[in-house]
């Protein structure tokens, strides 16, 4: 946008009668607005009227939980690996199909 | 013939009223919608656009009414403050360009203003265009509300959160610039 046309300038601006007003305007209207579920659930409460600072706390809150249910769940997933001792003694323990006669 | 008495309530009892049954909230309503409407309609220029504005500021008082307090100031200035804010809101949306509303009968007081010397009596119209697209679109909105609207510095302080000194100066550096850009 140029520094020329910031703003768009209406010289003697026509005014709407007040019956065509009246036209447009309604309080039922603006009452069922106010009385839609949608207007009344938290998150239109949230998204609409919290601060942006609310809303930057609030996302790197959900962050930080979902990084911790992943973390969480990977750490459960993952199996311990058998030590050396044990590594061993598996070996000598386990039947080689080799060593079977039949 | 007798006239019926009619009980006059102020408008700390109408809100108080509204704020207990929002269907009350019809009679603030009616009293304000038409300078609303036309509060808005200079600054976007387009009667549907200034309609829905106009509702959705409705609703958003309906809505915000609870956190209203009366502390002796009228109440068309908070509608008038949720209105500037509804409009920012449309403009940042849809991007578009701002509307100034000029008529040429309300200029004579700002030419007033912008000229020191009594010879020169008015500024041609561009020029003055020119000088407001200086100003940001607050600046134009303080001075639509003081020269084009012609509302005293005390509305002005209260439609727009300021102190009464504070919008005194900030007017006349307003005034300070745009003479300075038509220099």
């Amino acid at each position: 946008m140029t520094e020329k046309n910031k703003y768009k300038i209406n010289i003697n601006p026509k005014v709407p009668s007040k019956e065509s007003i009246k036209e447009k305007m309604d309080f039922n209207n603006a009452y069922k607005s106010y009385t839609h579920w949608i207007y009344r659930t938290p998150w239109h409460t949230f998204q609409h009227y919290a601060s942006k600072n609310k809303k930057i706390t609030m996302m790197i809150i959900l962050f930080a939980v979902i990084a911790m249910l992943i973390v969480l769940d990977y750490k459960e997933n993952e199996k311990p690996e058998n030590t050396d001792k044990e590594k061993v003694i598996l070996k000598y323990l386990t039947p080689r199909l080799s060593n079977i006669h039949f | 013939m007798f006239k019926k008495k009619r009980k006059h309530i102020s408008e700390e009892q109408i809100i108080f009223l509204a704020k207990k049954d929002r269907k009350n909230f019809n009679i603030l309503y009616t009293k304000y919608y038409e300078r609303i409407f036309l509060f808005i309609l200079r600054r976007c220029s387009d009667e549907n656009v200034a309609a829905d504005i106009t509702q959705q500021t409705f609703v958003k008082a309906m809505i915000n009414l609870e956190k209203f307090e009366f502390r002796g100031l009228p109440f068309s200035s908070w509608l008038y403050r949720i209105s500037l804010n509804e409009l920012n809101l449309f403009f940042r949306e849809t991007k578009k360009r701002r509307s100034v509303s000029l008529d040429e009968k309300e200029l004579d007081i700002l030419n007033a203003e912008q000229t020191d010397n009594e010879e020169v009596k008015e500024i041609p119209m561009e020029h003055l265009i020119q000088a407001l697209n200086v100003l940001s679109e607050g600046e134009v909105t303080l001075l639509e509300m003081k020269y084009f609207e012609k509302r005293s510095h005390r509305e002005i302080s209260e439609i727009l959160g300021l102190t009464e000194s504070n919008a005194k100066v900030k007017l006349h550096r307003i005034i300070k610039k745009m003479r300075k850009a038509m220099a």
